[in-house]
């Protein structure tokens, strides 16, 4: 059984010794100061006893805590008072991630998380290791995958092939080439700064505020003042502005809040994405990242459940676009998944959507659109939002208090048809030879793929509006965690026919392709993307504009649009057109 | 396809008389303390929930209805919003009957079949007799079973 970095355990002793006799020191002062059962000399004694036992406690602990990795298990052992023995089956692993802040860097050290798709939080942290350690940890549990599979196929091969061309091939295989997929060059990591929004960024400024206050004021003031507004601003001299300019100070204020946070949020950005870098291993996906603190991690292809292409307005307006793979691994919510499951934080979508179909070896074709009358329903509900404030304000207006301008929510009406038509257009889905793929999203435009063989339940839902216009929603509800957020595979207000035959299908070709898996069929194309990539050295991962390379080997081409009478969407391997 | 045992409409419309109770009993609480809401309005607020409950229990009851199909669980359910869930054997990970306290009394059980979805996490087959449940529950895990060695996930 292995322990623990040293090190590491040294700040966490330091860290109890501190908080436990902090804990005796301010029960002593309390003890003999306000509840006066002892004199004063007691905070001499209780404070270095506390001290002594924090330290204890922590050696224990450090001790107490050891891991194991053998026989297909992971063993933690862990506590003090009450212990904890946890095995973790090696094939149950989702994803193990590797994090370093900047004094573990310093000192070679790692935090090692694994995670498995059963329970909310980690299953398994080691902190700290070394660095090489974790490294291994991360090979071995790969490569006992690997083995696994290696011995199953292994002893099919002997029947056809000769002793040793059948060990040679298995050493072969116990080596996994290391290729590069994926690398974020400065400009896209200036890019992505740029158009991310992280909303820890707005929340930070304006809790920074009151500390930083008399600068902000200054600033404000300022540039009010050189925009010809008042001379001075503050908080008492409010009342005595015009019209013109509280607004005047209003739009300066509030373009600064927003410029302070776009800055904050690309800093983090960049601290978070630098260099990021994606790589194919053996049977898996790894990614490294992070200025400051590093991140990396690795990604079983085998427990991918979906594959996600998302485009913000700003990434659609200038064609980029970012690319997620989803685990059943982390709990909902949890900041770990969405950074952790990314395989390219931003790029050029034709690079994006050309990994998107080599991880599902698919071809992702245009989307099925929804039905006409279904839009009918999208701007009648984002409508219903202005029409009943404004009945809700008619109604107090004439019974309760008078309101002037009640009727003003009214305006918005155009503004809501707007987005309901928006929305409608941005919804759409595909059914692909061995995919199911579904979009939709206005501000951020999401496809989702879902192999068949990854579906879990299929669900259709109609509610008292669909039944009407005789439309449903079909989801195709995965193991992955983001579903839980909202983050479902759905075809939204299809008519009825089309929501029965979805259904069957989604049905059909989760049995027939689990079948097809067991016996062995592709499930990704990523060799011959990563070849491309080794191809032209100087770019990372296909080259936006030499899509030549790519569709000589006949993966990335995106057929045409489809003609609208082709209703049987079965699109996939149709003929490939012009790139 | 199966239905539910008519029993189960007497719990639920049990459950929306407790909520109708529940509701009544805050809006007495505010009239007595907060602005007075008038005996009226409490009585019409307590017949409202009460009815609502009631013809949404029985609206619930005739669209109910499951079928243990070839290779899925079927169920069709839901009176606002209409659902329709196929739960393919080979997702079922394991099942449960569960029976509570005012199930107990009424004499009926519910099966749930858990999935690793997300939405479709739990699946819950409300309103069967005792022994319907658990043969239920078998032949679910025995088709589970059956599908995991023909499919090999």
């Amino acid at each position: 059984m292995n322990r623990l970095h040293p090190i590491s355990a040294v700040g966490r002793v330091l860290n109890r010794t501190l908080s436990i006799g902090a804990v005796g020191f301010f029960a002593g002062m309390m003890l003999s100061g306000p509840l006066d059962l002892l004199p004063i000399g007691a905070v001499f004694v209780l404070a270095p006893v506390g001290a002594v036992l924090g330290a204890a406690y922590g050696v224990a602990r450090y001790y107490r805590f050891t891991y194991e990795l053998s026989a297909g298990d992971l063993s933690v052992n862990s506590g003090v008072f009450d212990r904890q023995e946890r095995s973790i089956p090696l094939s149950r692993i989702q994803n193990v991630d590797i994090e370093r802040g900047p004094i573990q860097r310093v000192l070679g050290l790692a935090v090692v998380k694994f995670e498995t798709a059963g329970g909310s939080a980690t299953e398994a942290e080691l902190n700290a290791i070394s660095y090489e350690e974790a490294r291994e940890l991360q090979s071995s549990v790969a490569s006992y995958r690997r083995g696994d599979t290696d011995t199953e196929t292994g002893t099919t091969d002997t029947e056809d092939e000769t002793g040793t061309a059948a060990t040679d091939r298995r050493t072969e295989r116990s080596r996994p080439t290391e290729r590069r997929l994926y690398e974020l060059s400065t400009v896209d990591l200036l890019t992505l700064a740029l158009v991310s929004f992280r909303p820890a960024a707005p929340a930070l400024v304006l809790f920074g505020v009151p500390f930083a206050q008399e600068y902000a004021v200054r600033l404000l003031s300022e540039s009010v003042a050189a925009l010809g507004g008042p001379a001075r601003v503050s908080v008492e001299l409010l009342p005595t502005y015009s019209t013109g300019e509280l607004l005047l100070t209003g739009i300066v204020a509030a373009a600064q809040f927003v410029l302070a946070a776009w800055i904050l949020s690309a800093a983090f950005t960049i601290t978070e994405y630098y260099g990021f870098r994606l790589d194919y291993v053996g049977d898996d996906l790894r990614y490294r990242r992070g200025l400051i603190q590093e991140y990396s991690g690795s990604i079983p292809l085998e427990k991918i459940q979906t594959v996600t292409v998302r485009e913000n307005v700003l990434m659609r307006r200038f064609g980029y676009a970012a690319l997620a793979v989803e685990t059943a691994g982390y709990a909902p919510g949890s900041g770990s998944q969405d950074a952790s499951n990314t395989a390219i934080p931003l790029d050029d979508r034709e690079t994006v959507l050309a990994l998107a179909e080599a991880l599902t070896d698919a071809e992702i074709p245009e989307m099925e659109g929804l039905p006409a009358r279904s839009r009918r329903r999208y701007a009648v509900r984002y409508s219903l939002v202005p029409l009943v404030i404004t009945a809700i304000l008619a109604g107090v207006d004439a019974l309760v208090v008078s309101i002037p301008y009640w009727y003003t929510p009214l305006a918005l009406l155009p503004l809501t048809v707007l987005a309901g038509h928006l929305t409608w257009k941005h919804r759409g889905f595909a059914l692909l030879d061995h995919l199911f793929a579904a979009r939709s999203g206005v501000l951020v435009q999401t496809t989702r793929l879902v192999p068949y063989y990854r579906v879990q339940t299929v669900i259709d839902s109609r509610t008292v509006f669909q039944r009407r216009l005789s439309l449903a929603s079909v989801t195709a509800d995965t193991a992955s965690t983001a579903s839980l957020l909202g983050g479902d595979a759905t075809a939204y207000d299809v008519d009825d026919e089309t929501a029965h035959r979805l259904h069957q299908t989604l049905r059909d070709k989760l049995m027939s392709d689990l079948r097809a898996r067991s016996k062995g069929f592709r499930e990704h194309a990523l060799d011959e993307f990563a070849t491309d990539a080794s191809e032209d050295p100087e770019t990372a991962g296909p080259p936006a504009g030499e899509t030549d390379a790519a569709s000589s080997e006949g993966d990335a081409t995106t057929p045409e649009a489809s003609q609208a009478g082709d209703d049987d969407a079965n699109r996939g391997s149709g003929s490939p057109t012009e790139q | 396809m199966e239905t539910l045992n008519p029993r189960v409409q007497a719990l639920w419309i049990g459950r929306a008389v407790v909520v109708a109770a529940v509701l009544t009993a805050i809006a007495v609480a505010v009239d007595r303390f907060a602005l007075a809401v008038g005996t009226p309005v409490i009585a019409a607020l307590l017949l409202v929930v009460a009815v609502v409950g009631t013809v949404h229990a029985v609206l619930l009851f005739r669209r109910w209805q499951f079928e243990v199909q070839d290779d899925a669980l079927y169920l069709v359910r839901g009176v606002v919003t209409q659902v329709d869930t196929s739960v393919p054997y080979v997702r079922v990970q394991h099942t449960d009957t569960q029976r509570g306290p005012i199930e107990r009394l009424i004499g009926l059980s519910s099966v749930v079949v858990y999935t690793a979805g997300t939405r479709g996490a739990d699946i819950r087959i409300p309103g069967l007799r005792p022994e319907r449940a658990t043969e239920l529950r078998e032949q679910l895990r025995d088709l589970a079973a059956e599908s995991e060695r023909s499919d090999a996930v």
